[in-house]
């Protein structure tokens, strides 16, 4: 905690006590989206979870097929059966508003049901098959996958920066301005109370003067009437 | 060049099974190689990008400049070996990130 470099006079103290007044009112407002951040935060990412515990499970079951599969055949046969697309996947993207972030949402744009295989099935074996269309009925849960974990990437990074600016608020910014208008109201405090102590001296002065001056002139007084 | 919406970069020739489903694959041996792709792909507007483990956890660099992009997303895939949990340390990683302590 610092003292701000200020003046003490009413007019900065009016300023700091405004600034004050809105630091408190940003910093609820950041603790609020800080919140619901992590409300939306901690909804995704357990769905995220769920999904790539199942999609590494699949992607194993899937790849274990498709190795026995390489096993079987020639790797010039494979990538024959493999090059050609059964099917070009369109996908839809656009982007979703969480809290003022702009997150991700993609979706297959033409999707039915299964596809062909395109390649003929006397010299590849039903282990690539399977994979095949194992892999295929995964694709729109690997997209989602795909939304999920960037949402909970950027939220995460998001989350992080307004924890920061909260705590930089709540623990910095508004005990420099409370500590600043403490040591100004008592800087304008003590002068007023310099400026009722001189008062009060000069007034003093004064009588005491009034004083001597009145028993001088009784003194003549009584010296000429005698 | 075609555009490329799905694509999945591998090390080795099993990547090829994306192909079949449709998902443009690349083969890229090394880190470096990866990210010439990867930056190719992003140029040609490529929507989501499945990286294998592998090659993922060598390139944070890479990773670090499409972070704060919607487009295009990157995500690990395990590959023939199976999984080395890179994705879900992903996730506890961002947990922690955001709330302070792994909660999951």
């Amino acid at each position: 905690m610092a003292l701000m470099n200020v003046n003490p006079t009413r007019m900065e103290l009016s300023k700091l006590k405004a600034g004050l007044a809105t630091s408190q009112r940003g910093h609820k407002l950041l603790k609020d989206k800080q919140d619901e951040m992590i409300r939306q935060f901690m909804l995704i990412i357990r769905e995220n979870q769920s999904l790539r515990k199942e999609i590494e499970d699949e992607l194993a079951a899937i790849m274990k097929k498709f190795s026995t599969a390489q096993l079987t055949m020639s790797y010039a046969g494979l990538m024959e059966a493999l090059m050609v697309p059964s099917k070009s996947v369109e996908v839809t993207v656009a982007t979703k508003n969480i809290m003022s972030i702009k997150t991700p949402t993609v979706q297959v744009a033409n999707s039915e049901g299964d596809i062909d295989l395109t390649y003929g099935f006397a010299f590849t074996p039903s282990d690539l098959d399977g994979a095949i269309l194992s892999l295929s009925r995964l694709l729109p849960k690997l997209l989602k996958l795909a939304e999920l974990e960037k949402t909970c990437d950027m939220l995460a990074v998001d989350i992080e920066k307004t924890r920061r600016r909260v705590n930089a608020i709540e623990y910095i910014m508004i005990p420099d301005y409370e500590e600043t208008i403490h040591f100004v109201n008592q800087k304008l405090d003590e002068s007023d109370r310099s400026a009722t102590i001189r008062l009060m001296k000069a007034k003093s002065l004064i009588l005491a003067k009034e004083e001597t001056e009145r028993a001088r002139r009784a003194k003549e007084l009584a010296a000429a009437t005698e | 060049m075609e555009k490329i919406d799905l694509a999945a970069i591998g090390q080795s020739s099993e990547i090829y099974l994306f192909n079949a489903v449709g998902i443009t694959t690349i083969i890229a041996k090394t880190p470096q190689e990866a990210d010439e792709k990867i930056r190719d792909l992003a140029n040609g507007d490529c929507k989501v990008i499945y990286l294998e483990e592998a090659l993922y956890i060598n390139m944070s660099s890479t990773l670090e400049r499409y972070a704060k992009r919607a487009f295009p997303i990157i995500i690990p895939i395990p590959s023939q070996e199976g999984s080395k949990g890179v994705g879900l340390k992903k996730i506890k990683d961002n947990v922690q990130k955001a709330i302070g302590m792994d909660i999951l």
